[in-house]
C-alpha cells in the first residue's frame, strides 16, 4: 500500500468492496449466509408476538393493602395473575423481565374501603417502556373490561405515567434482541469474507488481482468493507425489527461498529488462512460454537457456575450482548458500558493484527 | 533499465519443497520482440511466468522486467505489464463489460478505454452479457483485453490458445502478431511448436526446468532439423508430442 497515493488506495479498495457488495447478491454461497442469519433475527423476534396473542393476559400485582381483588383476578379464568411481590420496585423489575406486553398493576391500601364506599380510585398500572401507545391502550381496555365484570362497577386503569425501563441485567425483549445483534454481527461478519475470499481463489480471480496495482492489503480492506456493509445491514433488520426497545442509539451504533469491527477481523482471519471450503466450514463452527454457545451461559447465570460466567462475560459476544442490554436500558452509566466496549474494541484489534501477521505469511 | 532489455534473467532457480522447478535459467527478451517460451507441461513455464509478473518470489536468481526488480519492485512492475493467465480467470456472474470495468477501476483507467478494448478485441455485441455464457475463444479474447487495459509495455501470455479451436486460436495468434507490430513486447509461452515457429522472433526451449536452446526459430531449424519438433528431439532425446499425451 505505501508506494500509492492515498486517492489511489481509495480507489482499488473501493472498487473491490463494491464489487464483492454486489456480488454477494449473485453469489448462492454468500446470499445465504446473509439470509440464514437475517431469518434468525426474524424469527426470534416473531416468537414472542406468537405466543402473546394465544393466551390470557398476564397481570403483575402489587397488593399494598389486602385487598380482596387480588383473589378475584387469581381466580379469573381470563387473566393469568401474579402476586406475592415485597415491593413495587420488585413487581416492576419482574415485569421488565418479560418479552411480551404485560401490565403491572397498583392495588392502594385503600382500595377495598373506597370500593365498598362506590367511589373505587383508578388504579395505576406499569407496563415495559417498549409496548407501543396502540398496545397499552388495547391492554389497558382489556384490564377495565376485566374489572368491570369481577367488581360490577367501573374502575378506571391509568398507565399514562412512566413506563418501567429495563436493567442492564434484565431478560425482557431487550435481551432476546440483544441476542440476535449479537448472533447477526458475529455470523454475518466471520462468514461472509471468507465465503468472498475463497470464491475468488477458486475461480483464480485472486491472482488478477494480485499482478493488478492492489495489493494483499487492499484486498483485505474491501472484503472487510463489504462483510462490515452487511453486519451493518443484519443490524440494521435487527434493530428496524425491534426499534422500540432502543433508548440508546448511540451506544447502540458504537455497539453494532465495534461488533462489526471484531467480526469482520475474525472472518478476514479465516479467510486468509483457510484454503478450502471443508476446511472453512470446519473451521467457521469450531469458532462460532465457543463464541455462541457463551452466550446461552450468560444469559442463564442463574443456573451457572458463577466463576464461569465472569469469565464469559468477557468472550466477545457477550461483550455485544452485555452492550446491547444496555443500550436497551433506562439509566445507565459508564461503568455498565465503557469497559465493555473497551474489551470489544481490543479484541477487534488483536485479531486485525492477527490479520496482518497471517496475510504477510501468505504473501508469495 | 540495462540497454535496450524488456526482460534480463539471470539464473534463475525455483523450488516446490524437494522438487527444482527452475535449474538456473538466465535470458534477455529486447524491447518490441515477442519471445516464445517452448516446453512441455511441467518444463516450468508457468513458474517463470509467475515470477516475471511478480506473483512468485524466486529461491534463487534475480530478474527484472523494463527495468525493475519482480521481487523489490513489483508495485511499479505490474502498473506497466499485463498478464493473460494459464486458466481463464474471469468473474462469470458478471458481464464481459462490467469483468473490464472493475479492472478499470483497479488500474485507474478510463472508463472509455474499456469499450476501445472490447472493439479491438471484438467482443462489443456480447459486452453485456454474462461470462458464464460465453465460449472459451470469447473468454481468451476477454482475458486479453484486460490484460490489455491499461496500455502494458510488456504483454505477458500463459498457454493462450490451449485448448482452443483452430480458428480461434489463429484469430489470436493474428492478433498477437498485431500487437507485436506496434511495439509491445510478448513473452508467450506454449506447447505447440508451430505456434512458437509462427509467432516469435526467438524462441527458448525448456526442458525440466533448463533452458535447452535459445535462437531464432530459422537459426534452430538450420542447426538441428526441419521442424521444432526436430530440435525438440535432438536436444532432449525426447518427443514434445509424447510428453503432452501422458
Ligand atoms: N504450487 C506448486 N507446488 C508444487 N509443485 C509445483 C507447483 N507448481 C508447479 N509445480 C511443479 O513445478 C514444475 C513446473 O511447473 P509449471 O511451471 O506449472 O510448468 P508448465 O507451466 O511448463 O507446465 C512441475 O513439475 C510442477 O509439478
Ligand atoms: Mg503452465
Amino acid at each position: 500500500m505505501r508506494k500509492h497515493s492515498l486517492a489511489t488506495d481509495i480507489r482499488i479498495v473501493q472498487a473491490i468492496a463494491t464489487n464483492d457488495i454486489w456480488d454477494v447478491v449473485r453469489n448462492k454461497n454468500a446470499l445465504m449466509v446473509v439470509v440464514m442469519a437475517l431469518l434468525v433475527v426474524v424469527f426470534y423476534r416473531a416468537l414472542p408476538l406468537l405466543y402473546a396473542d394465544a393466551t390470557n393476559m398476564s397481570v403483575r400485582i402489587y397488593d399494598a393493602g389486602d385487598s380482596s381483588l387480588v383473589a378475584m383476578l387469581e381466580n379469573s379464568s381470563t387473566v393469568d395473575a401474579y402476586i406475592g411481590y415485597a415491593s413495587l420496585e420488585a413487581m416492576k423489575a419482574r415485569v421488565a423481565d418479560d418479552d411480551t406486553p404485560e401490565l403491572g398493576l397498583v392495588i392502594p391500601e385503600d382500595f377495598d374501603l373506597l370500593l365498598d364506599a362506590g367511589t373505587p380510585p383508578a388504579l395505576t398500572a406499569y407496563t415495559q417502556h417498549w409496548v407501543s401507545d396502540r398496545d397499552v391502550s388495547k391492554i389497558r381496555e382489556r384490564m377495565e373490561g376485566e374489572l368491570a365484570a369481577l367488581l360490577g362497577i367501573a374502575v378506571d386503569v391509568d398507565v399514562t405515567g412512566d413506563r418501567i425501563d429495563a436493567l442492564p441485567t434484565s431478560h425482557g425483549l431487550g435481551a432476546t434482541v440483544a441476542m440476535s445483534l449479537a448472533y447477526v454481527t458475529i455470523v454475518i461478519g466471520t462468514t461472509l469474507p471468507p465465503n468472498l475470499m475463497l470464491e475468488e481463489r477458486k475461480a483464480r480471480t485472486l491472482d488478477a488481482l494480485l499482478v493488478s496495482p492492489a495489493t494483499p492489503a487492499h484486498i483485505a480492506l474491501g472484503k472487510a468493507i463489504c462483510g462490515l456493509f452487511y453486519v451493518l445491514v443484519g443490524a440494521a433488520v435487527t434493530f428496524a425489527a425491534s426499534y422500540a426497545v432502543v433508548t440508546h442509539w448511540e451506544l447502540a451504533l458504537m455497539t453494532t461498529i465495534a461488533a462489526g469491527i471484531f467480526s469482520v477481523s475474525l472472518g478476514l482471519l479465516l479467510g486468509a488462512l483457510l484454503e478450502s471450503r471443508q476446511q472453512m466450514q470446519l473451521w467457521t463452527w469450531v469458532v462460532l460454537a465457543p463464541l455462541l454457545i457463551s452466550v446461552v451461559f450468560v444469559l442463564m447465570e442463574e443456573l451457572m457456575p458463577p466463576v464461569l460466567v465472569s469469565v464469559f462475560r468477557w468472550v466477545p459476544t457477550n461483550l455485544v450482548l452485555n452492550l446491547a442490554r444496555a443500550a436497551f436500558a433506562g439509566t445507565i452509566t459508564a461503568a455498565d458500558w465503557a469497559w465493555q466496549l473497551l474489551a470489544l474494541l481490543a479484541a477487534g484489534a488483536a485479531t486485525m493484527i492477527a490479520v496482518v501477521w497471517a496475510i504477510r505469511r501468505s504473501d508469495r | 533499465m540495462t540497454g535496450t532489455q524488456a526482460i534480463s534473467v539471470q539464473a534463475l532457480t525455483r523450488d516446490y519443497g524437494a522438487v527444482r522447478a527452475l535449474k538456473g535459467i538466465s535470458f534477455d527478451v529486447a524491447q518490441g520482440e515477442v519471445f516464445g517460451f517452448l516446453g512441455p507441461n511441467g518444463a516450468g513455464k508457468t513458474t517463470t511466468i509467475k515470477i516475471l509478473t511478480g506473483q512468485l518470489r524466486p529461491s534463487g536468481g534475480t530478474a527484472q522486467v523494463l527495468g525493475y526488480d519482480v521481487v523489490k519492485e513489483r508495485q511499479e512492475l505490474q502498473a506497466r505489464i499485463g498478464v493473460v493467465f494459464e486458466h481463464q480467470n474471469l468473474y462469470e456472474r458478471l458481464s464481459g463489460r462490467d469483468n473490464l470495468t472493475f479492472s478499470a477501476r483497479l488500474y485507474g483507467v478510463d472508463h472509455q478505454r474499456v469499450d476501445q478494448v472490447l472493439d479491438l478485441l471484438g467482443l462489443a455485441q456480447q459486452a453485456g452479457k454474462k461470462v458464464k455464457v460465453y465460449s472459451n475463444g470469447m473468454k481468451q479474447r476477454l482475458l486479453i483485453a484486460r490484460a490489455l487495459l491499461h496500455e502494458p509495455d510488456v504483454l505477458f501470455l500463459d498457454e493462450p490458445t490451449r485448448g482452443l479451436d483452430p480458428n480461434v486460436a489463429r484469430d489470436i495468434r493474428t492478433f498477437v502478431a498485431e500487437l507485436a507490430d506496434k511495439g509491445v513486447t510478448v513473452f508467450l509461452t506454449t506447447h505447440y511448436m508451430e505456434e512458437a515457429d509462427r509467432l516469435s522472433d526467438r524462441v527458448a526451449i525448456l526442458h525440466q526446468g533448463n533452458i535447452v536452446a535459445l535462437d531464432t526459430p530459422a537459426a534452430l531449424k538450420a542447426k538441428h532439423g526441419e521442424s521444432l519438433e526436430d530440435v525438440f528431439i535432438a536436444l532432449t532425446g525426447n518427443s514434445l508430442r509424447g510428453q503432452f499425451e501422458e
